[in-house]
């Protein structure tokens, strides 16, 4: 994460005089990376301090995000009430897509939520502060704020996804590893298709119909990606590749699975999405501070 | 490029001490605004197919403020203050024209500037909302990479400077509008800032913090920080500041000393409000001869020097319409 | 001053019909503002379509008929539902607390306007200007592709006062939870809570496939009026026979609906003119 365009640095730390002027420390590599971890902890500890001010908030509120994984649940859950099989797919498989689904994209909840806050930070000027602090933008948009309304959705997902991983006969402590491997991928995948659809703030004023179109995209993500006609599939593999965040992972799991080759390639899937989405991150901020709204 | 790396190759010091520290040179920021059109029918067919209109927010502004100045920033609501804080910053792009400031331009070297600026707005809070103050402070301490002997140092020194000692434990949401900006302004020079931009400091205070706020800005002053300060204040700006900029629609007008200011006006009007007041009037009144509005012309004409006429009172209102 | 007064509970006593649907046409034209966002929706509307359809396809890859369900009623049911998903969304800005904390509420009460029945006729025009923007091209595509096909003009005719009764039902709800924020301070957890009621009034699946509990959950709750009952019209699940009956129940649920509004509204209000909040 180190300003690659800035190529005084490091002269600049070395030389520390004026009392009015603090000067900043050489920052490269490991360094700068181990500056932001810390600085990541500051903002989590700044975060959990300001949610324990409203302590009834974050019950309800956690409470309620259960009510809310049930009642998206339910419509797997009847359905299997109805019919033996959805496309092929028996109740353990697609609950298993579906668990690893909502897992994915509750991590990406819990760690990401604030892109969706862009929308108003580039209205109300907050943008204007994070860019005259001396950290990676994103970071600080990210890191800024946590809302913490996701944990009941985590452990629903956790419990769907121990339930299923039972029902099939494959819970074992490497599959347990490759699906926490599997949503940490997918919720970096998912990270980055808001990240694409929140810098749309940067060249529109009124991007929170972006914000939810990339929630909408996450749905594709909770029933077997083969029920999808071949244009969708192709879309939701290789363009946005959110297939990766439940369907393709899930398949190692399968004896009827397929493209487990494919598979495996989740992790490195989620850091490319991400690198991609990166860069389009930056060319809006640029565009941003050109336009200026 | 080249010139600028051997340069800073010198050392920072030179280029900090260097005596302008801000260098504004030709900066013109165009706008592209989107119409939105009156009634029914214009709007769907704007929605099917916009169009924009330009905006000129700055039109070829060039300045130069000296290491240690404090510089007030004058202008009609919509005359572009804002616009140029933000292009100080690098936040904003210019259309054209070029920002340096201590030597480097912020835009290309936005985290290395950011560590040697402080940007206050007024109407904006940098403090977290649900806890006490004295969080923010070691946040942003963090965040700027302060050292433990400076960070403390430096937050003692600005506690003590603005009496917010006794709010430290307050959580922000329960501050008063003034004890929010002491705090505010205690942030913006937590990192020992050689410039800071203050937009609009003292808006909606009352007198006596407004008070406290001179006389801190004062003291930071005496200790070299260069201060550059919009704000519709006043008496704010006569008290800090030595010297003025006056834009109007995007352009630079005035820049010189109060002192030089008001002899223009052969000094008989005694505070620098009056000044400006009568300043944007003028400027009013040659707009207007130059466009040959002949019946306004006789008007004004009649009414010059006399403050209380109507006709001219409201040209200063009108021109603000128009800007906005 | 009295002149004023007098006016106003005359415009009230009237119900001045014009003056409200002013609101409705500010709110469809705001809708024309937002060109980006537009197109936005516009994507969601057609990803979720592309997902229901999927999915019930899959869901009778093996079988033909579900619960007494067949197909080609699903289909209609489902689609339909994608069609009018912005008509009956949840609708926004019904939140009171968040204007009494701010104080805006005092220009609300201060307007000689109800804000109810002003609320009521905002939200209205923000769900035509949804039905006309995004729903129509969706049902044009459907209808083309031969996904939907149009019933009988009796049906039509029976499904639009339905709809109609629906979107009264939907933002009552909403009201009602908005107005309940005033009182629980914070409105957390509201969002959350909605999946719960878009779930019973029958958005994801018809109330034909719910396990009997549920089913009986759902019957005594008034949601379904939200969905369940218009789309049910549309796609035949509800037969000939038992459409007035349902429309009927669909009346009395909207009545209730609307006599909880005014009696917790008017409730909220002297709480706020005695209280001050």
């Amino acid at each position: 994460m180190n300003d690659k365009r800035n190529p005084h640095a490091e002269s600049t730390g070395r030389t520390r005089m004026n009392t009015w002027l603090s000067t900043p420390r050489p920052s490269r590599g490991l360094s700068t990376v181990w500056h932001y971890v810390r600085l990541y902890y500051w903002y989590l500890r700044a975060n959990w301090l300001s949610l324990m001010a409203y302590p009834i908030e974050f019950i309800i509120v956690n409470l309620s995000g259960v009510a809310y994984s049930l009642g998206s649940v339910a419509l797997v859950w009847v359905l299997f009430t109805q019919v033996k099989a959805i496309g092929g797919w028996t109740y353990p498989q697609v609950l298993l897509i579906y668990g690893m689904s909502i897992f994915s994209r509750s991590l990406f909840h819990l760690f990401w939520v604030n892109l969706m806050s862009l929308s108003r930070m580039v209205r109300d000027g907050s943008m204007d502060r994070v860019l005259v602090r001396p950290l990676n933008p994103l970071f600080q948009v990210v890191a800024d704020y946590l809302d913490n309304d996701d944990w009941g959705e985590l452990a629903t997902a956790i419990i769907l996804t121990w339930t299923s991983l039972g029902m099939l006969g494959k819970r074992t402590v490497w599959n347990i590893l490759w699906v926490l491997v599997s949503v940490i991928s997918g919720s970096l995948i998912f990270a980055s298709v808001h990240i694409v659809a929140n810098a749309m703030a940067f060249f529109t004023v009124e991007s929170s119909g972006f914000s939810w179109l990339a929630w909408t995209v996450d749905e594709f993500t909770r029933y077997p990606a083969d029920i999808y006609d071949r244009v969708t599939r192709t879309v939701i593999t290789w363009i946005l590749p959110v297939a990766f965040a439940s369907f393709y992972p899930a398949q190692l799991f399968f004896e009827n699975g397929y493209l487990k080759r494919t598979a495996l390639a989740t992790p490195v899937v989620a850091v490319l999405t991400f690198m991609v989405a990166y860069r389009f991150w930056s060319i809006a901020v640029n565009h941003y501070q050109g336009a200026g709204h | 490029m080249v010139t600028q790396v051997s340069s800073m190759a010198l050392g920072d010091k030179q280029q900090l001490e260097a005596d302008p520290i801000i260098v504004v040179e030709e900066l013109t920021k165009i706008f592209r605004v989107r119409l939105d059109g009156d009634g029914f029918r214009e709007r769907v067919k704007l929605f099917f197919k916009p169009e924009y209109r330009a905006v000129t927010a700055l039109d070829s502004v060039s300045f130069t403020v000296r290491r240690g100045e404090s510089v007030g920033y004058i202008g009609l609501n919509g005359a572009g203050k804002s616009t140029t804080i933000k292009l100080l910053c690098g936040v904003l792009v210019p259309t054209s024209g070029r920002v340096t400031v201590a030597g480097i331009e912020p835009l290309r070297h936005r985290k290395l500037n950011a560590r040697r600026i402080g940007l206050m707005m007024g109407q904006r809070t940098q403090l977290l909302w649900d806890l006490p103050v004295k969080e923010s402070f070691t946040l942003l301490g963090k965040i700027y990479d302060l050292d433990p002997q400076t960070y403390r140092a430096n937050r003692d020194r600005l506690v003590e400077a603005l009496g917010i000692g006794s709010l430290m434990e307050t959580p922000a949401r329960m501050l008063s509008l003034g004890q929010r900006t002491r705090c505010d302004l205690a942030l913006t020079f937590l990192h020992d800032p050689a410039v800071v931009y203050l937009d609009e400091p003292t808006i909606g205070l009352d007198v006596f913090a407004r008070e406290r706020i001179r006389e801190f800005l004062l003291a930071e002053k005496a200790r070299e920080v260069t201060i550059f300060m919009a704000s519709h204040d006043l008496d704010d700006l006569e008290m800090v500041t030595d010297r003025v900029l006056l834009i109007h629609q995007g352009r630079i007008l005035f820049d010189g000393t109060q002192g030089e200011l008001k002899a223009m006006f052969g000094g008989q009007l005694g505070s620098l409000e009056d000044t400006v007041k009568r300043f944007y009037r003028e400027e009013a009144l040659a707009q207007e001869e130059a466009q040959g509005d002949a019946h306004k012309k006789a008007r004004c004409d009649e009414a010059r020097g006399c403050e209380k006429t109507p006709g001219c009172e409201e040209a200063p209102e009108r021109r603000e319409e128009a800007l906005r | 001053m009295t002149h004023r007064q007098t006016s106003a509970t005359a415009a009230l006593g009237r119900l001045n019909i014009g003056k409200y649907l002013y609101y409705t046409r500010a709110e469809f034209m705001r809708g024309l503002r937002y060109r980006a966002n537009y197109w936005a929706t516009l994507c969601s509307s057609v990803i979720i379509t592309i997902i229901q359809w999927s999915l019930w396809r899959a869901v009778y890859s093996n079988t033909h008929s579900i619960a007494g369900v067949d197909l080609p009623t699903m289909m209609a049911y489902v689609l339909m539902g994608r069609v009018t998903a912005g008509f009956l969304a949840e609708p926004a800005n019904l939140r009171i607390g968040p204007r009494v904390r701010s104080g805006t509420i005092v220009h609300d009460l201060v307007k000689p306007a109800d804000l109810h029945i002003q609320l009521l006729f905002q939200s209205l025009g923000g769900a035509l200007f949804r039905l006309v923007s995004t729903g129509l091209p969706i049902f044009l595509v459907l209808l083309i592709t031969g996904a939907l096909t149009i019933p009988d003009p009796k049906t039509i005719a029976l499904f639009m006062v339905s709809l109609a009764m629906g979107y009264v039902t939907l933002f009552s709800t909403g009201f009602v939870s908005g107005v309940l924020t005033f009182y629980t301070k914070s409105g957390v957890g509201v969002e959350h809570l909605y999946t719960l009621v878009e779930f019973l009034s029958g958005l994801y699946l018809p109330l034909e496939f719910f396990p009997g509990w549920l089913r009986t959950v759902a019957d005594w709750l008034p949601f379904k009026a939200i969905h369940y009952i218009p789309m049910a019209i549309w796609s035949g699940l509800t037969g000939p026979g038992e459409v007035v009956s349902s429309l009927v129940s669909q009346l009395i649920w909207t009545a209730i609906m609307v006599v909880l509004c005014r009696a917790i509204w008017s409730g909220a209000v002297r709480h706020l003119t005695i209280q001050g909040g």
